[in-house]
């Protein structure tokens, strides 16, 4: 394990500087895609707003505030877990997966790096949105020090989770040509399963188990509803075991299909 | 003796590829029963390559040059037969194996777009792990071989194709492999840049003693390069030999250069003798059956007033475009 890291640890710091200069030279594409990532929450946030002012100030014991802080800390767990993925379709199809595959580094770790290296050159400008946000729409936090502490790992599990998840789902292009229907059922999925669009607590019982049960809870809503204190100490720590095998389960999944569609690459246009 | 660096026995790739009739009724059948095709790209090959040989790697388009390539390099998977790339099995991918071998294809693997070449190449050193002082040492040598010393500070995306091809081969030997699969190094550059390429090529297969496959629809590249040819046609070898070799195996022909003495020749009386295939500065350039080639060169000596004759094979591209004429049956095995 030690001598495996000693050995990613170069090209996962070169692939970091790598992608920073990119980002870089793309300064407008990334006050884009910031915007895009921003006006999302926003809608809901406006969504929500009216309808809890609708119904006298709280929706199911959730006010505006409740919503807004909910929102906040969504944007951060959400701008750490958008995982750019739609380059694998193009990557085989197009054959350009062929220079990857013949270095002696898994195209995974550059992916990684690539992710870290996006997410931490946009967090300083998704930070000016979330405090925009709250000037908007004040928020009601409820922090306390070990939600906070425990919320790092449940950020960092989720992200890591939903990259896996995607990026193994983009690996179907190693079978089928297109996978943007494959990403639509995920994106629908996502959307309700996850508490993208609605927090979990809004939606009924049986929903929240098949949330519970597929991955889709654990990337998204779990991290929100660890900061904001909505669990117990105990939820919290089944909730981070839950999260821990869902990682370990992922990449497994990851190396198994990977293994195989690597057998199955045809680099037909390469 | 020493064992091949390359070894292949009774290749066989077998591609399945989906098709069907034009037309809409047939587009909507194909929702519901898919046909495939079976395609062998490559029916049962076997050669070898010694360390330190350039073997050019010839064929039409749709050979199965490139699928060679690709199974060598790990990308494919061999349907059936035995591959073996310095004593590893190329399809294990394993990382020691992938250290010591290159693909070049195309101009877009080593390069990332945006930012300059220099700092890919710091990228490629992680990813090989190579140490500081090797780096900057082959990094100068491929400097200077290549000429490439004011571009790779440029962004990849502002270069032309020549530079950015010679950019891409240096970023693909940083590592200095010793076996490296060139598929079409030269292809859309200008005469200068292939010549540099080639010269290249050359002068890293003396210094390093690589052994090279490459595959190019240039003669010149192959006639620079490689004493030794494998012809692909049909996914089969036709050839295996020394490029000479093929070229007495498969040219039909020879061209006879005709100078003539001060009294000019009619080129309806000298087209008697064979084809005339050019007329330019003075000399008349004739194509005529191999086996003729003496008997009429000697009936133009004594029966037309000329001063100089001379034989010569064709150029090598006569050859190629004859073998990949000749229906599959009647291609003599080699």
């Amino acid at each position: 394990m030690i001598q495996k890291w000693a050995f990613l640890r170069p090209i996962y710091w070169m692939n970091f500087q790598v992608n920073v200069m990119t980002a870089a030279q793309y300064r407008v594409s990334t006050a884009f895609w910031i915007l895009s990532l921003v006006a999302e929450p926003i809608v809901y946030m406006s969504v929500w707003a009216a309808v809890t002012r609708e119904q006298g100030g709280s929706l199911d014991g959730l006010t505006v505030g409740q919503f807004s802080a909910y929102f906040i800390t969504w944007m951060l767990v959400r701008h750490f877990s958008v995982a750019p993925v739609a380059e694998m379709e193009w990557r085989i199809r197009d054959g350009l997966m062929s220079g990857l595959l013949v270095r002696p580094v898994n195209p995974i770790h550059a992916d990684i790096a690539e992710n870290i290296a996006s997410k931490l050159t946009a967090l300083p400008f998704v930070i000016l949105v979330m405090i925009g946000l709250a000037f908007a729409y004040p928020p009601t936090f409820n922090l306390q020090v070990w939600t906070v502490l425990a919320f790092i790992p449940a950020l960092l599990m989720g992200a890591s989770i939903r990259f896996l998840f995607q990026y193994t789902l983009g690996l179907a292009a190693f079978w089928v040509t297109r996978t943007n229907a494959i990403f639509g059922v995920y994106t629908v999925s996502e959307i309700f399963l996850s508490g993208r669009f609605v927090p979990l607590a809004l939606l009924p019982a049986q929903v929240v188990l098949i949330a519970s049960i597929l991955p889709f809870r654990w990337t998204l809503s779990f991290p929100v509803e660890v900061v904001l204190g909505q669990l117990s100490m105990e939820q919290v720590v089944i909730g981070l075991g839950i999260q821990a095998l869902w990682l370990l389960a992922m990449s497994q999944i990851f190396r198994l299909i990977w293994a195989f569609g690597v057998r199955q690459y045809t680099a037909v246009a390469g | 003796m020493t064992s091949p660096v390359i070894e292949i026995e009774h290749l066989v790739k077998t591609y399945h590829v989906p098709e069907r009739e034009p037309g809409l009724r047939a587009a909507l059948v194909s929702l519901i029963k898919r046909k495939t095709r079976e395609v062998k790209a490559v029916h049962d090959i076997s050669f070898q390559v010694q360390p330190g040989e350039i073997v050019g790697f010839l064929g039409p388009n749709g050979a199965g040059k490139t699928t060679t390539l690709k199974t060598l390099s790990g990308l494919l998977y061999p349907t059936s037969g035995k591959v073996e790339v310095l004593n590893y099995q190329p399809s294990k991918r394993e990382r020691a194996f992938l250290r010591q071998i290159t693909l070049v294809m195309g101009q877009r693997n080593q390069l990332v777009w945006d930012i300059p070449a220099a700092d890919s190449f710091e990228l490629n050193r992680a990813i090989y792990g190579i140490p500081e002082t090797e780096f900057r040492q082959t990094l100068q040598e491929l400097v200077e071989l290549l000429d490439l010393g004011p571009l790779i500070t440029k962004p990849v995306r502002n270069l032309s194709l020549g530079e950015r091809m010679k950019c891409e081969i240096a970023g693909a030997l940083l590592h200095r492999p010793k076996v490296l699969f060139l598929d079409e190094p030269t292809i859309g550059l200008d005469v200068t840049a292939q010549r540099r390429i080639r010269e290249f090529i050359r002068e890293y297969n003396a210094r390093y003693g690589a052994s090279v496959l490459l595959t190019s629809h240039y003669m010149a590249d192959v006639e620079a390069l490689c004493k030794r040819v494998i012809v692909i046609h049909h996914g089969r070898i036709i050839f295996d030999g020394q490029l000479s070799a093929l070229v007495d195996r498969f040219n039909v022909n020879k061209t006879i250069i005709v100078r003539p003495g001060d009294e000019p020749i009619e080129t309806a009386r000298i087209a008697q003798y064979g084809e005339v295939i050019s007329e330019e500065n003075g000399q008349i350039t004739l194509k005529v059956p191999r086996d003729q080639a003496t008997r009429v060169t000697t009936r133009l000596l004594t029966e037309l007033p000329i001063t100089d004759v001379s034989i010569a094979d064709p150029p090598i591209e006569d050859a190629i475009e004859q073998i990949f004429a000749t229906p599959d049956e009647a291609v003599p095995a080699n």
